[in-house]
């Protein structure tokens, strides 16, 4: 079931920000996981494949080293949500759900049933690439899941990134566009640095093909907007001539 | 007086009065005749007891003053002569006054019947018994009674008219009785109808309310009876739609995964043009069934009601459509908070934004808030929709002409969902022409609105 696609792809540039690694996929769905699997492979991820929560933990027991698994929500037998709850009270691997789009129960119990991130069907390629690389980021950075980082507070505000709800300091919602989000997020990652344009670009990419091409600039100058300033010099995040955005307040995680 | 016929309490007033006034009718006339006989036959008793009385006066008395005391007795219908001789001859025709009289005499005074009693009347014509004429024929009746001695008293009677009883009296007392039944009537018919009129109510706000709502059967046995029957009826209706609901949702839900599918497989596809239509191809059915399981959503997956900068809502609209190369303007103030929920209210903005960028190239969001609530205004610089169809696009699946239809790529239920949301929160949306040119949706959010302070 285990497929590898070592040939290089035209993505192969990209690559070398996300080191190889295994990602076990469970969905019902035969097709869409040999696609899923062909098109991760593509992208430099060894892929395994599992059809329901009794392969899943076969699979798991034969490749202990796995450092992702994407869990469809609807299986037959056990449910997703319920092999959640299992894999999580064994293990720190993170998980990415797959939820009906606009199902917010589905989407809210396996957020607390300890899943990390995830991703409405139907959805496109890059946006799950994209995901993936954010999950896999995350992880490496903080290490086991009680570290993981969940929720944000800076300067009053909070952002919940398993929601992706963004309050401001009265409680407000403050509604942001996918890439300002992913923007947000790679500041708060790594507050009061430095992060040049390439960097943020590469972690603040989305699934839309045109945004890639968006200035930076421009998605920085949305989020200040968003964050009540458009002040260059006295907002949360500071521009840094010739070398890019600092963002300036300290952040606490939890 | 349509009324009369229409309602129950028009129809309660006619049955009450028309049954009521017969019998009050009826009782009237049986009342009057049995007060005739009654009165008929005292007076017959009180004659008898007099004439008894006034022969046996007369006996007592010496016979040369027997006859002026005799006039000095008579009065009123009598007039009394004593003589040696009878004056009376039997003959004539009796009514049944007389007779009673004669009867009675005959009772009472035992020596009469040996030919001591002689009755005439003067009347000749036949008795018509019930005519009128038995009462205005004045006639005279002519007794003579033998007394002890052998001599006569003569008794002329005069038959006294009795005064024809109808009076102004009975005809008020029936016409104040009339306006009582009246006035009970439109009470009672209150009464009857009432339970009617809740039922009807309660029936009215059955399909506003959540399903399975049920009608309270209580009432009268026919009104138990019709709630229940609605309550039957709104339940297998009910029934139908959920198992509908269900199947739509099922299909929308399982089209999922074959669409996240081609969008995998769209992906392989080498030619640049190819991939972009089927991509587009797939962002309109995605776009559909979103709709589509919009529409469907029932209220217990529903999003929890927060507070949302409906300013960054809208902002975060027009930088998404400028990323797709449309041109949509936002001017809202800085905080533009409402209590609700947050992802719906951003589907019912995005589309009627959509809506506007579709049919007209562009679009201009003025918002706006006041003490009532919050206004946002879509502006579009489109040819409009005629004003008799300005109502019905907000129809489930409504389609305008072919060139504002499926080329442009509407599918039917944005502004359908759009609305529906904005009446959950308490609002709405509604469409007016501009002139020259141009269209505006007009939002209204109810109130909970508070200014708040960001950053």
């Amino acid at each position: 079931m285990s497929r590898t696609h070592p040939e290089q792809s035209e993505h192969k540039a990209n690559a070398a920000a996300v080191p190889l690694a295994h990602v076990l996929i469970c969905d019902d769905d035969p097709e869409l996981r040999q696609l899923l699997a062909i098109f991760l492979g593509e992208h430099d991820l060894e892929v395994t494949l599992a059809a329901d929560g009794r392969e899943l933990q076969r699979q798991l027991r034969a490749n202990p080293s796995v450092d992702l698994v994407i869990l469809d929500v609807m299986l037959p037998g056990t449910s997703g949500l319920e092999l959640c709850r299992e894999l999580r009270a064994s293990s720190t691997v993170p998980i990415m759900m797959l939820t009906a789009r606009g199902d917010e129960t589905d989407r809210i119990v396996g957020l607390e049933m300890g899943a990390d991130d995830y991703m409405s069907k139907p959805f496109g390629p890059n946006e799950l690439l994209a995901r993936i690389r954010a999950l896999l980021r995350r992880a490496r950075m903080s290490g086991a899941p009680g570290d993981r980082k969940r929720s944000f507070a800076f300067d009053g505000w909070r952002l919940d990134a398993a929601r992706r709800e963004l309050r401001n300091p009265e409680g407000v919602i403050i509604d942001l566009s996918v890439g300002e989000y992913d923007l947000l997020l790679a500041f708060l990652e790594a507050p009061q640095r430095v992060l040049s344009r390439e960097h943020l670009l590469e972690t603040a990419r989305n699934r839309q093909a045109q945004a890639f091409d968006r200035s930076i600039d421009i998605q920085v100058s949305r989020l200040r907007r968003k964050l009540g300033s458009s002040d260059e010099s006295d907002g949360l995040i500071k521009t840094v001539r010739g070398a890019g955005y600092m963002f300036v307040p300290s952040v606490t995680f939890r | 007086m349509r009324w009369m016929t229409d309602t129950i309490a028009g129809r309660t007033i006619i049955v009450l009065l028309f049954g009521l006034g017969t019998i009050l009718g009826l009782a009237h006339y049986l009342y009057q005749k049995g007060i005739e006989r009654e009165v008929a036959s005292g007076n017959v008793e009180r004659l008898v007891d007099r004439l008894i009385f006034l022969s046996d006066t007369i006996t007592t008395l010496e016979p040369s003053v027997r006859d002026e005391a005799a006039h000095r007795l008579s009065g009123g219908p009598i007039e009394l002569h004593w003589a040696r001789e009878p004056f009376a001859t039997a003959g004539g025709l009796l009514d049944s006054d007389t007779i009673a009289l004669r009867d009675s005499l005959m009772t009472r005074v035992p020596k009469l019947p040996g030919g001591g009693l002689i009755i005439g009347s003067t009347r000749t014509g036949p008795i018509e018994h019930g005519s009128s004429r038995d009462s205005s024929d004045p006639h005279t009746t002519l007794l003579s009674l033998a007394l002890a001695d052998g001599s006569w008293l003569n008794v002329t009677l005069v038959k006294v008219l009795g005064a024809r009883t109808a009076s102004p009296s009975i005809l008020l007392s029936a016409g104040l009785g009339a306006l009582g039944i009246i006035a009970i009537s439109i009470l009672m018919g209150r009464w009857l109808t009432r339970p009617l009129e809740q039922l009807a109510a309660g029936s009215r706000q059955l399909f506003q309310t959540p399903q399975n709502a049920q009608l309270p059967e209580s009432g009268t046995r026919e009104v138990r009876t019709l709630a229940n029957a609605i309550n039957e009826l709104q339940h297998r209706i009910g029934g139908l739609l959920a198992t509908r609901t269900q199947m739509l949702a099922a299909v929308s839900h399982d089209l999922r995964t074959p669409l996240t599918r081609l969008r995998l497989r769209s992906a392989r596809v080498q030619d640049i043009e190819t991939r972009r239509s089927i991509e587009a191809d797939l962002d309109e059915m995605e776009a559909m069934i979103d709709a589509a399981l919009e529409f469907l959503r029932t209220d217990k997956d529903a999003e929890e009601i927060e507070h949302v900068d409906l300013g960054a809502v809208l902002q975060t609209i027009a930088d998404d459509a400028a990323d797709a190369g449309q041109k949509v303007e936002v001017r809202a103030p800085r905080n533009l908070v409402i209590r609700g929920r947050h992802l719906a209210l951003k589907r019912a903005l995005t589309n009627l934004v959509q809506n506007a960028v579709r049919y007209a190239g562009s679009a201009l969001v003025e918002a706006s808030a006041n003490g009532e609530g919050v206004r946002i205004v879509i502006r579009d610089q489109g040819p409009g929709i005629s004003a008799d169809k300005l109502e019905a696009v907000f129809e489930p699946f409504y389609r305008l002409e072919a060139s504002r239809g499926r080329a442009t790529g509407g599918h039917g239920l944005g502004l359908t969902v759009a609305r529906s949301i904005a009446r959950a929160h308490g609002g709405d949306v509604v469409l007016v022409n501009r002139t020259p040119r141009g269209l505006d949706a007009i939002v209204t959010l109810p109130a909970t609105v508070r200014a708040v302070e960001t950053g």
